[in-house]
């Protein structure tokens, strides 16, 4: 696609607090209509770079462009983005309508025209019957949503919503993630959503941008990153309950295939594009979901300790022969007894391999390449 | 020793809250009986005739001698004296939280170099003691030939009274959210429009307890007006009234200056009931958040 079309794009953006590196050279690029989400640990940057795209923070190096237009040093009201704040910063002196129209009041926009786009933004989201009260009359949810129209009414090219969902209780939060992501169907405006909830980013994204320490670790878009993650720690921060990381000996490593000691038992797996040398340590992931209870011998034998029932599966925490700790993922409902061992089938080719720094040795960049647009 | 003493305090059982209270509730209900029966016997004393204020003690009055206020009003020129201490204390006040409230919020808000040691300047104004100032403000008022003027005192009221309002409106913007700020900034406002739009609205509790502080300290200042006012006609309240005491020795008009006392305490107690709801609001913003 056209250089032009890129609804932003970070081009080796930096930003220092004092002596500390919290944004380290971001390369980042967006297409229109776009739902991206910044996904990370906290302290990793995701919000700082919000705050940075927004305008709220300035950059100490790199350029930012949104819809081509450089606006490294733009004010932030003349970069047209709007923000959800987590704490969603409504004014509470003023009522809904006010708050929602308090931007076009400061650009003195004609009385009719104003109370006209409030009310659309106000039916949109369903509280036109709030209009005339205040902030601390109404719910989380309600607040959450006139958040959102105060960003709604203005139509900008960009939404950037900080956290919006952290304080919604359990139910809430399933059903305004739905509610986004049917908004952005409908309205088609470029969004960047940080997050440190997975399971926001994994069902709300088109695209996740992982991040560790300052630095962008994989982009790409929900499944990409779960199937194929670039190394450790993005294939542990996606999925729940997450990966587990065993640590296994190589026995045989050959273009036709891979074995490995866990504990005592030996495990086959497809070949890696690198050939280890007998005896190597390496790290293995293998997702909860991942296993199976085997027919006969099985290729894992497990004790187990502690079995969690959810109903449609249940979550087995057990241990190798040689104290690695694993949890399992299982259709169904099964109890195996505390102490009792299980033979384990393992979905081989769901299986990822790690060097000694991290990175998954069966990982294959492609995909990203694309992403990012080189 | 301590160690049984330790273990002795812990096998008691904890008291209820009432009780534990209760030295507090007795300390505050003393202290309001003590205040609210001076106010009592001052305004009692105002309505009663010379001879009963000497020997009735704290009897109602056997009439209602209105015409005390009067006297006061009048011959004790507390009129003239009320509007010149309306005036001073009015353009003084108004002129303080003009000067104080943007002056905080940039101190408590923005980021610029020598921010810290601005706000340690006004600081330590908060720490001079009067006193040392009469002298130099003397000299000064005589110099630009302000003294004896309410011009001149206002302008000291309004030095004087900046550093404690600036002081406490600092910690009020300080306590405000600043994704108030951020979503303020984002939805187009300039600077001023962000501080008169968003930030002065929602630290308006925190103005008004600014207001009735400086109210009520201004309405009774005494050893300033002192020194700067000479002219009888430029007299405010306090000042009058001490003239009052002054003239009781030869008239003995004592319901007299317990209705000028009066004239003085009515306006900072109505002042006080209107705003004490947001002033209390105010101060105890931040704690409970």
């Amino acid at each position: 696609m056209s250089e032009a079309s890129k609804a932003f794009e970070a081009r080796g953006v930096s930003k220092l607090y004092g002596e500390t590196a919290v944004l380290k050279d971001i390369d980042l690029s967006i297409e229109r209509g776009e739902f991206v989400v910044l996904l990370g640990p906290s302290g990793c940057g995701k919000s700082t770079l919000m705050r940075c795209i927004a305008g709220l923070e300035k950059t100490n190096a790199g350029q930012m462009l949104i819809d081509g237009r450089d606006v490294t040093t733009v004010a932030p009201a003349e970069r047209d983005v709007a923000m959800v704040f987590q704490s969603y910063a409504l004014f509470p002196h003023m009522n809904v309508a006010d708050n929602i129209g308090f931007g076009m009041r400061i650009a003195h926009t004609p009385k009719a025209e104003m109370s006209a786009r409030v009310l659309a933004a106000a039916k949109l989201l369903k509280i036109e019957h709030l209009l005339d009260r205040k902030p601390r009359a109404l719910s989380g949810g309600q607040r959450q949503r006139v958040a959102i129209g105060r960003a709604i009414v203005r139509n900008p090219k960009i939404f950037l919503f900080d956290e919006p969902l952290s304080n919604l209780d359990a139910a809430l939060r399933l059903e305004t993630r739905v509610e986004l992501t049917k908004l952005h169907h409908r309205i088609g405006n470029t969004m960047i959503y940080v997050t440190h909830d997975q399971v926001e980013a994994m069902t709300m994204a088109d695209k996740i941008v992982v991040m560790r320490e300052g630095r962008i670790e994989q982009i790409g878009s929900p499944l990409e990153l779960y199937n194929n993650p670039k190394n450790l720690f993005v294939a542990t921060f996606l999925g729940q309950p997450p990966t587990n990381v065993v640590e296994t000996t190589v026995v045989q490593s050959s273009a036709a295939g891979l074995t490995v000691a866990v504990g005592e038992d030996h495990l086959t797996l497809p070949a890696t594009g690198t050939v280890l040398a007998p005896g190597q340590t390496v790290r293995i992931g293998l997702r909860p979901e991942s296993f199976s209870i085997g027919q006969g011998r099985g290729a894992l034998t497990v004790l187990v300790d502690l079995v969690e029932q959810l109903g449609n599966e249940t979550l087995v925490h057990c241990q190798l022969a040689n104290g690695q700790t694993l949890t399992l993922k299982l259709p169904g409902q099964i109890n195996p007894p505390a102490g009792s061992s299980l033979a384990l089938d393992v979905a081989r080719d769901q299986t990822m391999i790690f060097d000694r720094d991290g990175n998954n040795l069966r990982y294959d960049g492609r995909g990203e390449q694309s992403q990012r647009g080189i | 020793m301590t160690d049984t003493a330790t273990v002795a305090a812990r096998r008691q059982p904890r008291l209820p809250g009432w009780v534990r209270r209760l030295p507090a509730y007795i300390l505050v209900w003393a202290w309001t009986a003590f205040t609210l029966a001076a106010i009592l016997y001052v305004v009692m004393s105002a309505l009663k005739t010379k001879r009963e204020v000497l020997r009735s003690g704290w009897n109602l009055p056997q009439e209602w001698v209105w015409s005390n206020f009067a006297t006061a009003w009048t011959v004790g020129r507390l009129g003239e004296y009320f509007i010149n201490s309306l005036l001073v204390v009015g353009v003084s006040v108004f002129a303080i939280l003009l000067v104080s409230t943007p002056a905080a919020y940039v101190l408590a808000r923005a980021r610029f170099r020598g921010r810290e040691t601005l706000t340690n300047l006004f600081v330590i104004g908060m720490g001079i003691p009067i006193p040392m100032l009469f002298i130099p403000i003397f000299g000064i008022l005589s110099y630009l030939r302000l003294s004896d003027s309410l011009t001149g005192l206002s302008l000291v009221f309004i030095a004087i009274s900046i550093p404690v309002t600036i002081y406490l409106l600092t910690g009020f913007f300080a306590s405000l959210p600043s994704e108030l700020e951020a979503a303020a900034v984002l939805e187009g406002c300039n600077d001023f429009q962000v501080f008169w739009h968003v930030m002065l609205p929602l630290a308006m509790p925190g103005v008004l307890t600014a207001l009735i502080l400086n109210l009520i300290w201004l309405w009774n200042e005494y050893q300033l007006s002192l020194v700067i006012l000479n002219s009888p006609q430029n007299r405010t309240l306090p000042l009058g009234l001490y003239s009052l005491q002054n003239a009781m020795q030869y008239t003995g008009d004592w319901p007299g200056m317990f209705a000028g006392v009066t004239i003085v305490i009515i306006p900072t107690i109505i002042a006080y009931a209107l705003l004490s709801e947001k002033m209390i609001a105010g101060m105890t913003m931040g704690a409970v958040k």
